[in-house]
Formats: C-alpha cells, structure tokens, sequence
C-alpha cells in the first residue's frame, strides 16, 4: 500500500522518535491507517541525531499520537513548524 | 553407485541447497537495498532501512515475539550465545547448564569458569542426550543461579530438549536457549515459553545464508551488556551507545544481503509449514533409523525415536573409523555426512563416543525418502568391503 502524500501546511508537526526502527515502524502503522505523513531527516534546528524523523500536517497531530501510542511507539519529541521555525510541542 | 548424484545429509551444519527464493533474495538485495541502511536520509538508505525492519517483522513474526525490536541480528548462533552469555554475567554469578552443549556454549563458559568470574555447573545428560530434568532441578535449588543455558536440541544426537519443563526450573534465573538445530525445522511459540534469550542461527533449518542469525530477547529489558559498540545511525550526537533496541547491541553496517536471504528463507519455511516440515524429517528419520537397526555392526546413538529428535542421526560402525567411513560415504557414493566430535566433546563424553566421534547423518526439507534409502545401501556396502 502506497503512504498518502502529505500536503504541506503552513503548520506542521515533527514527531522525532528514538530509532530508525520506530521510524520504520510508524511509517508501517501511519500507511496501514491511511494517515498522511512524510518521512525527513531529523531538522539539525531540533536536534544534531542524524536520525530520520515522522512529519504530519496540523489537522492529524493528533490522530498520529494516538496511533503511535497504540502501537508502543514512544514519541521523544513533537515540535511545531511554523515558517520553517521549530517550537516544541510536546503538550499540544 | 551413481557417480553424478550428491546426496546432502548434512543439513546440522548447514542446509543445502538453498531455496530459489534465497538467493532471488541476495542479489535482488543488491539491486534494489544495498544502501547503508539507517545511515543515511537519502531514498535508497530508507528503503535498506525499511527492508531491515520488514526481515526483523518477519522473524518476529516466525517466532510469535511480539515486538520485533527484541529481534537482535548477529552473524551466527555462536555470536548470539556469546552475546547473551558474556552480556550477562558478572563475576560470582552461578551459571548452570548440561552436558550435551556445543562448543559455541561451552567455550564462553568453560572461559568465564578458568577466569574466576562464573561458578560453573554442567549437570550430566543420559547416554541418549536427554537433559536430567531433576539434576537440574536440584542444582538451581541449592542457591542463587543467575543463568542456565540448554540447548533445544543436541547437535550430535539430535536429542529434543522439553523446554516448557526446562523453564519451570528455572527460578530468579534466566533461561537462554540455543536453538541451532531447532529454529526452522521444529515449531517454536516463543509467546507461550518462558524463555528469557533465544539463540538462533539463519543458515541451517531457516534456510538462509550464512553469516546470518539472531537473539530473541523475552522483555527486551534483560540486563546484556553489548559485545560491540560503535556506529548505529542513532544518537549519533553522543560517543556512548544508544540503550534501546535493536540499535544497543546492532553496531557497525549489518550483513544487509544476508539478511535479505535470511528473512526469504523464513518466508520459504513459513510458506512450507514447519509442522508439514518437522513431519516430513520425522519420516525420513524413521525410515534412516529403521535402515540402520538392520545393520551389523552399526551403533546408532540418541533416542532412536524420530518423535523425540530431530532429523540427526549419530552412528559408529564396529571396526571402521568414523572419518573412514564419511570418507567413503563421499568418494563411493557423494553421499555428504559429517564425522568427528562436532564441535561438541562435551556431548561425546556423555553419550560415550569420544574421543573417536560419530558418523552424522542429518537430514533437511530437501531431503527425500530415496536419500534416505541409499546411505543405509551405501552403508550395507560399505561394511561387506
């Protein structure tokens, strides 16, 4: 099954996770549901990991986490991208 | 004597041939995948990734583990016993296990013991290779033991190991399982025993490459340390090893194309049924074992019973050297068998056969019931030469 393209927001969100494993995962999980998503380098404005890392638009943010969560995959850090700024989100 | 055929009975140390879809599976990898998997962020580097992710699925799902994380890739069984039991141990630790281990448990044992740091106990198997299920018993219940180790089955007699009642042992231990000759060719609930590590290598009854194998960890919160450290693709932003799995104990590019022919050679298992698998190897072991009760001066060893061994038949032939009589099994007939102590004088001790060894007859899923037949021919000519 193909992933749903992502179309970019004005606002979107980072899920950074802990592993290429878990971003392999979710990427698994997020196509299976038909939730679109796109898989970028983890932005060196977040973090200096080379890591990959899970970017979906504003409207699923929430739907992401809760697939995530339903399939044991923690979530290190959400940030909000807003202009090509990042803030953290983790509570949103 | 059919010059042109070679009969393969020597599946125990590796299967042969391998499936079509195995090495399909290799070189497509270097078609499509051969880009550092993790590494990097470019396409080809996240299609390695999600291809490494879709071949850990796979054995996970093959073994019911519930997480494929917990599914730790290594180059052999022998690293993943090394990992588990060097990973594990501190110095003081018990450590039990039995007389019928290979040298891949023996060794890392028997060197922990000679340095001081482990007190070792290997409790003496029946002359059949059967574990003594109440000399294990005891010796875990006369103090603390931090791990005992067992094999599922004995690669010299074939012997199966009840694993279910091995672990009701086992106490505040944790129970590692070498699964060398069981992983593929016997079916395995890992969801259903209560087993901590599970050691297994791809090149045998899985049918993949070799240089292929794996750790199952139970939790994934055992307390291993790693064997090796250095580069995963994560944290790459720390000099200290990440603590998660599978990237903990992954360190350094995998063998992508090996486990490439690895996950395909489970997918050819699950696709042939290791129940319909382990029934046609009980035939064939049934057949062998009656072949050979016919013989003269042929000694078989192990339990004699296709339900309660693997396809592995140990013998010896009164008067002749077991090295002699794999030599003419080959130059005769091309009938492939191994001779010796295999890796295991351990087990030969118990079963009484060191230190000349056995003949080995192992069979595997590609085996016919007419191989079977012409090594019992070969061997009857054999002994009226």
């Amino acid at each position: 099954m193909d992933s749903v393209p992502l179309e970019r927001d004005a606002k979107d969100f980072v899920f950074v996770l802990y592993s290429i494993h878990n971003v392999m995962k979710a990427e698994k999980v997020l196509k299976s549901r038909g939730i679109a998503f796109d898989t970028i380098p983890v932005p060196k404005e977040i973090s200096s990991d080379c890591g990959m890392a899970i970017l979906a638009a504003s409207p699923d943010k929430h739907r992401v986490r809760k697939v995530l969560g339903e399939s044991g995959i923690d979530i290190k850090m959400v940030y909000l991208r807003t202009a090509g700024q990042y803030e953290e989100a983790n509570d949103q | 004597m059919d010059a042109g055929r070679t009969i393969y009975l020597d599946h125990a140390a590796t299967s042969f041939p391998k499936p079509e879809a195995v090495k399909r599976a290799v070189a497509d990898y270097f078609d499509r995948y051969s880009a550092n998997p993790g590494r990097s962020a470019h396409f080809l580097s996240l299609e390695a990734s999600r291809f490494l992710f879709e071949a850990r699925e796979t054995i996970a799902a093959f073994f019911h583990v519930d997480d494929s994380r917990k599914v730790i890739f290594t180059r052999n069984v022998t690293e993943s016993l090394n990992l588990a039991i060097y990973g594990m141990v501190q110095k003081g630790d018990r450590v039990v296990t039995t007389s019928m281990e290979h040298n891949s448990v023996m060794r890392p044992l028997r060197d922990l013991e000679a340095r001081g740091i482990i007190e070792l106990t290997a409790v003496p198997s029946s002359a059949e290779g059967y574990a003594d299920i109440e000399g294990i018993g005891r010796t875990m219940g006369s103090g603390p033991v931090k791990l005992l180790v067992v094999n599922h089955a004995s690669n010299v007699t074939g012997t199966i190991a009840d694993i279910e009642q091995i672990s009701g042992l086992k106490g505040s231990a944790f129970l590692l399982v070498d699964a060398a000759q069981t992983a593929g060719c016997i079916p395995i609930d890992l969801s259903a025993l209560d087993v901590d590590l599970f050691a297994f290598t791809g090149h045998k009854a899985l049918q993949g490459p070799q240089g292929t194998g794996g750790l199952i960890m139970k939790t994934g919160k055992e307390p291993l340390t790693p064997l090796m450290r250095g580069g995963t693709g994560s944290h790459s932003e720390f000099e200290q090893q990440p603590d998660f799995l599978p990237d903990r104990y992954e360190s350094g590019t995998p063998n992508g194309c090996g486990i490439a022919g690895l996950a395909a050679g489970v997918r050819a298992v699950m696709e042939g049924d290791v129940t319909a698998i382990r029934k046609h190897e009980m035939r064939l072991t049934g057949r062998l074992l009656e072949g050979l009760g016919g013989l003269d001066r042929v000694c078989v060893f192990g339990p004699g019973d296709p339900e309660k061994q693997t396809a592995v038949v140990s013998i010896q032939v009164k008067g002749i050297s077991p090295s002699e009589v794999g030599f003419q099994l080959d130059r005769e007939f091309g009938i492939c068998v191994r001779t010796g102590l295999h890796c295991a004088p351990a087990a030969h001790r118990t079963i009484h056969s060191f230190p000349e060894g056995t003949v080995r007859i192992s069979m595997g899923m590609t085996n016919t019931m007419d191989d079977v037949e012409a090594a019992v021919e070969a061997l009857k000519w054999i002994l009226s030469h």
